[in-house]
């Protein structure tokens, strides 16, 4: 395992790893239960343009929007909640940023928040399963916090690397949306 | 159950590994997973003054417990005197002791269930959904405007929209659909149906309520009253198939996520709110009914528990 990166750390990954054309971005994270309403988690992913805005309306996309790969014989694995393939050579030219959002899933009824959240994480690695990057969300008290920011894929000089970000937002999702200038 | 039925076409260098213990797919993109849809609906364009219910309410089945309780009837005197009378709604609660140990259902088929299902007659109109519900280019999948709809006529939800004769249905696109839940002021009584057709009703005071309660997930009843307000989790919507809300005397408003409201005002005659899951889509409409019969006029079944 990967040292894990600090807030804003960093990783130049295809320049590392020059014959890295996929990633697989991995989530996962465990849940404080009790009797009653739990706090449901879900991960997603706006794709921004260089002016670090969501390109379109439709930006969002909801990790159970993602098409599973045909004929895939790889399955979420490393006791990851998710996991993300992402092709670097079919990202579009105008998706500068992958952004990885995750929100607790704000029902009218004792949503939650992050605070009922450990053991939070994001990594990234090979589509072989070798890790080459970890950011570990700090198990803060994150009361308020019901959006947060895991971090993001993004392009520099022709290269693609990661950035731990771990961002929380009191205002949730529509806080994210609006920032990102997507609708929801 | 994944909810698989709002996949994007445009993010293909965006795939999400599936677990090993997923069940299949039982979306299809723009289809429903049951088997067709039965959608009559009272035909607006005719010209006869009293909307016409085209399928006649089925006989309903309930079996009630021995020693039950008081019965609820929502019946209302019916506009057309010269159809059999339709049977009265009969809600009887469990007795105590039974009602003690009713059972929290979750929507696995769990066993024991009577699972009462729809028959079709020949005839019957089918609604089928469209395969192809729009065209969409690349990253812009934002519901086309009402003009390139391809197959219904339905407009999208954009802004506060108040139903009538004029305008009795909206729909919700997939994200709309999809966040958070709904919540809705004014029923009395509602009610629901998943999409493997367990079933019920439950009246705000609960003394109507049918055996079978609505399923949980994530520790939520994914429909239920609550602080007076109906709430439905829509994150799971994928489960539900319909619901219908009725109230004599008040406006109905149907708030979204963002605070936006569909709005029914109780001055529009004999209506009802009825809730379908189409597609990935939910789907509010204005239902004309001559019976607050909910059960019996739209052939829901109320779900029975058999120890």
């Amino acid at each position: 395992m990967v040292r894990p990166l600090t807030a804003g750390g960093n990783v130049a990954l295809t320049k590392e790893n020059p014959h890295l054309r996929e990633v697989v971005a991995g989530f996962g994270w465990s849940v404080i239960t009790g009797n009653g309403p739990q706090t449901e988690v879900v991960p997603s992913a706006i794709l921004c343009g260089k002016n670090g805005k969501a390109i379109t309306d439709d930006s969002l996309i909801f990790f159970n929007q993602m098409q599973s790969p045909e004929g895939s014989i790889n399955y979420v694995e490393n006791g990851d909640k998710e996991q993300i393939e992402v092709s670097f050579d079919s990202v579009p030219e105008t998706v500068e940023r992958i952004v990885f959002v995750v929100y607790i899933n704000p029902e009218e009824r004792r949503p939650g928040n992050f605070s009922a959240v450990r053991e939070a994480y994001i990594h990234i690695s090979d589509p072989e399963g070798k890790e080459l990057t970890r950011f570990e969300i700090p198990n803060d008290s994150n009361i308020s916090i019901t959006a947060m920011i895991f971090g993001e894929l993004y392009r520099h000089n022709g290269e693609w690397k990661f950035r731990a970000v771990g961002q929380g937002y009191s205002s949730g999702l529509s806080g994210i949306a609006k920032d990102f200038g997507v609708a929801i | 159950m994944i909810d698989r039925s709002v996949m994007r076409n445009d993010v293909g260098f965006l795939r999400r590994r599936p677990h090993r213990n997923e069940t299949p797919a039982t979306f299809q993109l723009s289809e429903p997973s049951f088997g067709k849809l039965n959608f009559d609906r009272p035909d607006r364009r005719s010209t006869t003054a009293e909307p016409q219910i085209l399928r006649r309410p089925a006989p309903l089945d309930m079996t009630t417990r021995e020693n039950a309780p008081s019965k609820i009837s929502f019946d209302r005197p019916s506009r057309h005197p010269a159809q059999p009378p339709t049977s009265s709604l009969s809600l009887s609660r469990a007795s105590t002791a039974e009602s003690s140990s009713k059972p929290a259902q979750s929507d696995s088929g769990v066993s024991g269930l009577s699972l009462g299902g729809t028959t079709r007659t020949a005839g019957e109109k089918v609604y089928i959904a469209p395969k192809n519900p729009g065209s969409r280019s690349s990253l812009s999948l934002r519901p086309p405007m009402d003009a390139e709809l391809p197959k219904h006529s339905v407009p999208y939800f954009r802004s506060n929209t108040e139903l009538s004769l004029d305008k009795p249905a909206v729909r919700l696109d997939f994200r709309q659909s999809a966040i958070g839940s709904i919540t809705i002021t004014g029923p009395q009584a509602f009610a629901w149906e998943m999409q493997n057709k367990l079933g019920g009703i439950m009246t705000i005071d609960g003394k109507g309520d049918s055996p079978v309660e609505p399923p949980l997930f994530g520790g939520r009843r994914i429909i239920e009253f609550h602080k007076g307000d109906v709430v439905i989790g829509i994150r799971h919507a994928a489960r539900i198939r319909r619901a219908v809300f009725a109230s004599h005397s008040t406006d109905l408003r149907v708030k979204l996520y963002d605070g936006s409201e569909i709005f029914m005002p109780s001055g529009a005659g004999d209506n009802v709110l009825l809730l379908s899951r189409i597609g990935h889509e939910l789907e509010f409409r204005m239902e004309a009914i001559h019976s607050y019969d909910l059960l019996g006029v739209f052939s829901i079944k109320a779900s029975q528990v058999i120890f």
